[in-house]
């Protein structure tokens, strides 16, 4: 089976689940825990707290199966929305960091995008085509985030930059990425 | 707005979204959009785009061997002893929603009218309801008298009972926020705004909730989670 017949058969599990079919949430566990708690080890990287994460992911996938919105969304990228925001809050209340969402800072000296590097492997996914459109450690450090979960003040620890520097790459990349998406 | 804004701490909402479904917000401004996402569907929109958008990179989580007992644990947290407690029609989202407008229609002071449970309560019965939703960091418990019609609302925190308060907060841009007050535990839910405060209460001003301790904020800044906010506007 491909993976949109794959998807859809997840989406049927899903809408089963919605009507609290316990057979089908049986069923949905054997089948994704194993990804959804990759997802959660690899953000939390603590094995008792995924594994305390992944419990409350499908307690969150019971009471919630009803939002899934079939044809909207990918069933496969609604279960790993459900993980990764799970062990993200867990994560940030673990190791909470200074809550200055809005503050203004300075982007006049910065320079345009220098040129556009390959970062990753392109499946034809428009995402990917749109990366490949960012700078290199741009494209690596959303990709970063993303991945792992890390928080503006990590990365910018990673990559060496102020936090307020991070920030405006991260903002810059998503609008670049948006309007890139969006042509 | 131009990106150049946008990239510089303006609002634009799809980069607010992004950064929620990227992950990089505090927990605060994640429990922010997560209201918005709740209340807005045109932010709950933009956030589902970035989830479909993003989510070729969930290639990169390789699989792992979940625990061994895992599922079972699962099972009974979900129809263990807890399901007694907490009815299914009580958790369920229609609830949560009425329970969240119930708060919204509070803040701005109009008068809330729940018919709908007074034709369900014998005359007299006091009913009762322990409203609760998984993401949200309170819990709250409804009374209801039918013969006065009087509605209570006692927010507790979420898993803990003790009894806490809602406060509402002014946001005046990059002021810092200034509390208008504890809500009241009556469903009327009414805030007399300081006469001081009146000219700063304007359209452009954000309002939200937080959960604080029974009283209120010790600290004059909010202390708890915001539990809702949005801004005001004309009408």
């Amino acid at each position: 089976m491909g993976r949109a017949g794959a998807d859809e058969q997840t989406g049927d599990m899903i809408a089963r689940v919605a009507l609290k079919d316990r057979s089908a949430f049986s069923k949905l566990y054997t089948e994704n825990a194993p990804k959804l708690f990759g997802i959660c080890l690899r953000i939390l990287r603590n094995r008792t707290e995924a594994e305390e994460a992944l419990q409350e992911v499908f307690v969150k996938i019971w009471q919630r199966a009803d939002r899934f919105a079939p044809g909207q969304a990918s069933a496969a990228a609604w279960l790993a929305a459900v993980a990764r925001n799970h062990a993200i809050d867990a994560v940030r209340a673990r190791r909470p960091s200074a809550s200055d969402i809005d503050e203004a800072y300075d982007l006049a000296d910065e320079a345009p995008d220098p040129e556009h590097v390959a970062v990753l492997s392109s499946e034809g996914r428009q995402i990917d085509a749109c990366m490949e459109e960012l700078d290199a450690e741009r494209a690596r450090a959303v990709k970063g985030a993303y991945v792992e979960g890390l928080s503006y003040q990590e990365l910018a620890e990673r990559y060496g930059v102020p936090l307020n520097t991070m920030r405006t790459w991260l903002r810059r990349s998503l609008i670049r990425l948006r309007e890139c998406l969006e042509r | 707005m131009t990106s150049e804004e946008a990239a510089n701490g303006g609002s634009d909402d799809r980069v607010v979204a992004g950064e929620y479904v990227l992950g990089t917000l505090p927990l605060d401004a994640r429990r922010i959009a997560e209201a918005r996402i709740a209340r807005e569907p045109a932010f709950a929109a933009l956030v589902e785009r970035w989830e479909n958008d993003l989510s070729g990179f969930n290639d990169a989580y390789e699989v792992a061997e979940p625990p061994r007992h895992g599922y079972a644990g699962i099972e009974r947290r979900l129809f263990g002893e807890t399901r007694e407690r907490r009815g299914s029609w009580l958790r369920s989202l229609a609830m949560w929603r009425g329970a969240t407008a119930v708060l919204l229609v509070a803040v701005v002071g109009l008068s809330v009218a729940l018919v709908g449970l007074s034709r369900t309560a014998p005359e007299g019965m006091p009913l009762v309801a322990h409203l609760d939703a998984d993401q949200s960091p309170i819990d709250l418990v409804a009374h209801y008298r039918s013969g006065s019609g009087q509605l209570t609302l006692q927010p507790v925190a979420a898993g803990a009972q003790e009894p806490k308060s809602l406060e509402l907060w002014m946001f005046n841009g990059q002021e810092p926020p200034v509390s208008l007050g504890v809500l009241p535990e009556n469903g009327e839910g009414e805030v007399v705004v300081p006469e001081e405060m009146r000219s700063h209460l304007k359209a452009g001003s954000t309002l939200a909730v937080s959960l604080e301790p029974k009283g209120g904020s010790t600290t004059g800044a909010p202390s708890g989670p915001v539990v809702a906010s949005g801004p005001a506007q004309s009408l």
